[in-house]
């Protein structure tokens, strides 16, 4: 039973949820290294008394059960409530149980793990170099474009690895605020959990172990790259 | 030329205030309009505070900074460091480490085409006189300090800054490395018609660089003024025993070259000979310092000391440790002794202060 498979086991149903989850985990990663930089540079640079409080609450989602955060979230993405409301009246749709609902869940789930990266990346660039670049006639954005950017190179690679990584991985969230909709929230951690509840244990097998290659490819091109990153730095 | 730094028109003027915890820096001064002005201090003492105020780092800042009718400081309204015309050279040399030297030296190139200035025209002559040519395509890790220093103030100068600004840009080399990078530093000096202010706590950097001197403690300016006149005047925190030493100003009247001696005549008309060959007409700077300079009251025939010029004691700067720091006066030169108390109290110079100065040493630097 838990031996012979073969990867034609993986239904043309299970294209679906896979094409899915990899886009999801895409746009996930584009908007979270978007918020994320901005967030990321503020906490790195800020002297404010708020900071060990601001830092707290972004990393929560690496403590906390996916259930207790979906759950959260189930509530604050409902039409009743003010911001699923609001994303109901502008889009006509729900926040639950829909993609666009998955993607703000993703990004508020694995927030910690872009920002924490790139935080250390832009807190090692420091602030010399930066003073340096305005001495030589750079105005603050243009010696961020120029000089920190490039020089937190990993921690955007890495910010980025981890959060398209943990986005595929995410289970208990998506289930909470996405349910099980084929097409729309039919994640591939979804699609196993299915296929084990209705024992066809090879399709589950098939799904997991493409996943997990997936995983182990990321994560081993990460480590390559930022190795390659070091020798030159 | 002996740099006339007198009250000409100036570049302009700074008046600083700055409060942090525990520390409080005060200071006004005129920028010169060419030369070097140095300012001196020990670590603590704000001078490389104040350099960075003037280049717009600081935030906490208030005052007036004035430079070519341009104002970049109004109380606390502060024109942006990347508006002002500025080079800064950092202490370690600040390279950014992702690009080659000569990606940095274009970084700033770049980001300043308004600006215009003859160097700049002549890039390659400023590479040639600071060497760097052969380092183009190289990263910042592959050069050592020196070369990483020298890359750093071609990069400031070819900004075309109004002001040269240079926060302790040996105290992280080795003395030989120090050694390399000085020479670069006075023929910069002597060709680019840019004013440096030099923050340094080595007097020896002074002496060699700067025209004109601030001299700081706990944040506050203690003397300024001609470097001659502050390393010799009574209110200076430089004339004490520990290291009093003078500078004149002269050029070669005279070369004797079977002694490899040559004679230098002061704007005052003193005679020095000393060690080395020069051409004629060379300006020079004379260093003097005081342990070098004894004093007798008849002047020494068949002496081996070569230099030996009447004056007359003006002062007791400062008396420590059985020595005596003296002020003398030889015809306007003027330049100091350190003597022990014993031979001060045998010279009798209650008979009279006209003494004869014997100077054992002279330090040349050329200008």
């Amino acid at each position: 039973m838990f031996t012979d498979f073969t990867f034609t086991e993986l239904a043309s149903t299970d294209l679906g949820p896979l094409l899915l989850t990899l886009r999801l985990a895409a746009v996930s990663t584009l908007i979270l290294l978007l918020i994320g930089t901005p967030v990321a540079w503020w906490l790195a640079n800020t002297k404010t008394r708020a900071r060990p409080l601001i830092e707290a609450v972004v990393a929560l989602p690496i403590v906390l059960p996916s259930t207790v955060l979906g759950f959260y979230l189930l509530i604050l993405l409902s039409p009743q409530s003010m911001l699923g409301g609001w994303w109901f009246e502008l889009t006509g749709q729900s926040l639950t149980f829909s993609f666009s609902g998955l993607v703000v869940a993703s990004v508020i789930y694995s927030f910690p793990f872009v920002v924490q990266p790139l935080q250390n990346a832009f807190e090692s660039v420091g602030h010399e170099l930066m003073e340096t670049a305005y001495t030589l006639g750079a105005k603050p954005l243009d010696a961020f474009f120029s000089v920190a950017v490039p020089l937190a190179r990993r921690g955007f690679l890495t910010g980025g690895v981890l959060g398209f990584a943990h986005t595929l991985g995410e289970f208990g969230v998506v289930l909470m605020v996405g349910g099980n909709i084929p097409g729309e929230t039919r994640v591939v951690s979804i699609a196993i959990y299915d296929h084990v509840e209705s024992m066809a244990y090879a399709q589950a097998h098939a799904l997991s172990l493409l996943l997990l290659l997936i995983a182990f490819l990321t994560m081993l091109l990460m480590y390559l790259f930022n190795h390659r990153f070091r020798a030159r730095a | 030329m002996s740099r006339d730094m007198t009250s000409e028109a100036g570049l302009g003027h700074c008046s600083l205030h700055l409060e942090r915890e525990g520390f409080l820096l005060e200071a006004a001064f005129d920028l010169p309009q060419k030369g070097a002005l140095g300012i001196f201090g020990h670590s603590g003492s704000g001078k490389t505070t104040l350099l960075r105020c003037i280049a717009g780092l600081e935030k906490a800042v208030q005052g007036r900074i004035e430079v070519n009718d341009n104002i970049w400081l109004d109380g606390r309204q502060s024109l942006p460091p990347q508006q002002r015309a500025i080079g800064y050279v950092f202490q370690e040399g600040r390279l950014f480490p992702h690009l080659t030297v000569n990606d940095n030296l274009h970084y700033g190139v770049k980001r300043s085409r308004q600006r215009a200035c003859s160097h700049n025209d002549n890039k390659d002559k400023l590479l040639a006189l600071l060497n760097i040519s052969p380092l183009l395509q190289r990263y910042p890790h592959q050069l050592s300090g020196g070369e990483k220093q020298r890359v750093a103030i071609a990069r400031a100068l070819l900004t075309c800054p109004q002001m040269l600004l240079l926060d302790e840009p040996l105290a992280s080399l080795d003395e030989s490395r120090k050694q390399e990078i000085l020479p670069y530093l006075e023929r910069l000096h002597e060709t680019l018609n840019i004013p440096m202010l030099y923050v340094s706590h080595s007097m020896d950097e002074m002496l060699r660089l700067c025209d004109r001197m601030l001299v700081m403690e706990n944040g506050r300016l203690v003397s300024q003024g001609d470097l001659h006149e502050v390393l010799v005047s009574p209110q200076s925190p430089l004339a004490k025993v520990e290291h009093a030493v003078a500078v004149l100003e002269g050029s070669v009247s005279k070369q004797e070259k079977p002694f490899a001696i040559t004679t230098v005549h002061t704007t005052h008309g003193n005679a020095f000979q000393v060690p080395g060959l020069m051409p004629i007409g060379k300006h020079v700077r004379l260093i003097v310092f005081a342990s070098d300079v004894s004093l007798a009251k008849q002047r020494a025939e068949q002496s081996s000391i070569l230099n030996i010029i009447p004056g007359r004691v003006t002062g007791i700067l400062d008396k420590k440790d059985g020595r005596v720091l003296l002020q003398i006066n030889c015809n306007g030169d003027i330049l100091l002794s350190l003597i022990s108390q014993k031979s001060y109290e045998r010279l009798h110079l209650e008979s009279g202060p006209e003494v004869f100065i014997q100077v054992k040493a002279v330090v040349t630097k050329k200008q």
